[in-house]
């Protein structure tokens, strides 16, 4: 079957000529075998005619015959005109050679020549001359088989275009039975224009299929997102109701009223932190191709040094990078991305050395926060890049979105984010981001 | 004693804080493991228990439980958010739930009444029938058409009462009354959540229905429709 579909098949264009081509020689040959037996008839009817003709000129010249059928003979003197014999109808009085004249409504030929006898007669001999074939008698038999074979061609075009046109029509009711039960479209061989539309429609179906599922996906994964997120805000709020609860009910001393009112602000914060990154997620989502910027990395990397510094020189930042140049990217996703990096490593890692460095590697730029806090568990480099994950040294009060944040930016950037132990005693974070000046495929983006 | 266990810091600090303030001597444990630990080797009188926690989670919690014979009074923090009557953890043997957020003044209260239910059991011995349906009260035993049905303590303790007042009409008040010792003014729905619960266990084949909704007023058990 294989060989088969490498073969084009034939246009519909030429399907419907042939088609037609075969109706056309089916009514010639009708009409041409009909035509002959006609004219073979007709020489036949010729011929008795002369026979006739003869018969009555040689067996009985001297009766009268029948006019219609016989020979007519009229002989008249040279010199004056006067009718000298006749035999049948009179024929009228004519020069030397043959004419065609009407007696008594028929048609006849008549051939006149001079004979030496009784003092030079013109004898004229006539015979019939109407046609057999072109009578006006037979116009109503030759208009109806005019009729009988336009119609005659008319039904076999009609019968012999429905295989020409059949893939259409089958293709029509693929089309037709498509939502009804059966969601796959049958190839429709045989018309090349039907193959090309079944394939083009096959292409569309599993184009429309795979966007719906992608709709679906999506749709479940906002849905998870949405419960997620919801339960996310629970948590704090929860606290939070728990102490407003306690403050309302109780009456405490001022030393534990501090602390209960020192809780409350920081699940406040937590809930504000948490929907701060709802929305970066959500821009990081939303981001447009055309909002890429060159971006100078080194001066980035300053700028988030220098925002994370905590007064009295707590943390120790340090950018270990002289000039590594510009990329194109989204500055303020970037940004947040680094500087994710920085402040995870300070609230959660309790660094107090912190150092950034970049360097370029086969059209990647490579970003590294080193820290020398407390790290996190090898098991966790992965799982804590997932959104509302939290790692199990994690200080409390995170969104649990800080590290997916991340992930979502690198992987805008084309890059990706790795999390490992580093060389200063707590934890490498490799933010890897493509060195193309292109946008990269959005396809990790979720 | 009342042991409070949920993943979350925050939340663990501030509900035991409040539990603390208003009179409950409380215990928290941050993870499931540690809350079967601390059970294990202490006697606490009632249980706060988180659903959701990474690894060992609330349900598994109430299922460890009750299968060691662990009847200890447990409310669960659900996250529920959907109309469901499915609510993880009590199908599993927890008694009551609360959806967070919640008020800490009605965590009190039902707290309250279930330390001072669980200290007594007021049930009479003896074996009821109520159509396909035999109680054995001794034995806490439930069949129906001679077949033995699994039911959780509370579970249990509801279709006992309403099989003590068969052919009587009892309102939710009075249900949450008779079965948690709810006797103040409560909003929860967990009376419909169990009688739904029964009704899926007792009907499982076919079984015609025993447990009746009087509209508006409350439930009713009788073999009659």
């Amino acid at each position: 079957m294989n060989v088969f579909r490498h073969i084009r098949s034939a246009s519909l264009r030429t399907r419907v000529a042939i088609a037609s081509a075969a109706a056309a020689a089916a009514v010639v040959a009708i009409f041409t075998i009909l035509t002959s037996v006609v004219l073979a008839n007709n020489d036949a009817a010729q011929l008795d005619r002369r026979l006739d003709s003869i018969v009555d000129a040689s067996m009985y010249p001297e009766q009268l015959q029948d006019p219609r059928r016989g020979v007519l003979t009229t002989g008249r003197s040279e010199s004056s005109g006067q009718v000298v014999f006749q035999r049948g109808f009179q024929l009228p009085k004519l020069d030397p050679g043959t004419a065609t004249v009407t007696v008594n409504g028929v048609e006849y030929r008549v051939r006149t020549l001079p004979v030496d006898q009784e003092g030079g007669v013109l004898m004229s001999i006539g015979i019939r001359a109407d046609s057999i074939l072109l009578s006006p008698a037979r116009i109503p038999l030759y208009a109806a088989v005019g009729v009988g074979t336009v119609l005659l061609a008319a039904g076999l075009g009609w019968l012999l275009a429905g295989p020409a046109i059949r893939p259409l029509r089958k293709l029509t009711e693929h089309t037709k039975r498509l939502g009804q039960g059966s969601d796959d479209m049958p190839e429709v061989r045989g018309v090349r224009e039907a193959e090309d539309l079944s394939e083009a429609m096959t292409a569309m179906l599993s184009r429309l299929a795979a966007a719906q599922l992608a709709t679906t996906n999506s749709l479940q994964a906002a849905q998870d997102f949405a419960a997620n997120a919801a339960h996310e805000l629970r948590t704090p709020l929860t606290a939070m109701r728990a102490d407003l609860d306690t403050l309302r009910i109780h009456d405490l001393p001022a030393e534990e009223l501090a602390e209960v009112v020192q809780d409350l602000s920081r699940a406040q914060r937590r809930v504000e932190a948490i929907i701060t990154a709802l929305g970066q997620l959500a821009s990081g989502q939303l981001a447009q191709a055309e909002d890429r910027e060159l971006i100078d990395v080194t001066d980035l990397l300053d700028r988030v040094a220098r925002e994370n510094l905590r007064p009295g020189g707590a943390v120790e930042i340090v950018v270990e990078v002289e000039d590594i140049g510009t990329i194109w990217g989204w500055p303020g996703g970037l940004r947040l991305a680094v500087d994710n990096l920085v402040r995870n490593a300070i609230t959660h890692g309790e660094a107090t050395r912190i150092v950034l460095n970049a360097h370029r590697e086969h059209g990647t730029l490579i970003i590294t926060v080193d820290d020398n806090g407390r790290g996190l568990p090898a098991d966790e480099h992965e799982t804590v890049l997932g959104r509302f994950r939290r790692g199990s040294t994690a200080a409390p009060g995170g969104s649990g979105l800080g590290l997916a944040l991340v992930a979502q930016q690198a992987a805008l950037h084309g890059g990706r984010i790795e999390l490992s132990d580093g060389p200063l005693g707590g934890l490498r974070a490799t933010l890897t981001v493509s060195t193309s000046p292109l946008p990269p495929v959005d396809s990790d983006r979720a | 004693m009342v042991l409070m266990v949920d993943d979350d810091p925050d939340v663990r600090t501030s509900v035991a804080r409040g539990l603390r303030h208003s009179g409950f001597d409380v215990r928290v444990a941050a993870t499931g493991k540690e809350a079967l630990r601390l059970l294990s080797n202490e006697s606490h009188d009632a249980l706060v228990l988180d659903v959701q926690m990474p690894e060992l989670d609330g349900v598994a919690v109430v299922t460890a439980l009750r299968a060691l014979g662990n009847d200890i009074p447990i409310c669960v923090l659900s996250a529920r958010d959907t109309v469901n009557d499915r609510i993880a953890g009590l199908e599993a043997g927890a008694d009551d739930y609360l959806t967070k957020p919640f008020d800490l003044g009605e965590l009190v209260a039902r707290l309250h009444a279930l330390l001072r239910r669980s200290s007594h059991s007021d049930q009479p011995s003896d074996t009821m029938t109520v159509g396909p349906l035999t109680i054995d009260t001794a034995r806490r035993l439930v069949f129906v058409g001679g077949e033995r049905i699994e039911l959780t303590k509370r579970e249990f303790d509801l279709l006992a009462v309403l099989a003590e007042n068969a052919g009587v009409v009892l309102s939710r008040q009075r249900l949450l009354e008779l079965v948690w010792g709810y006797d103040f003014d409560v909003d929860t729905n967990v009376a419909d959540v169990f009688i739904s619960y029964l009704r899926r266990k007792l009907e499982r084949d076919g079984v015609p229905r025993v447990i009746h909704t009087v509209r508006g007023i409350g439930y009713v058990l009788r073999d009659e429709p």
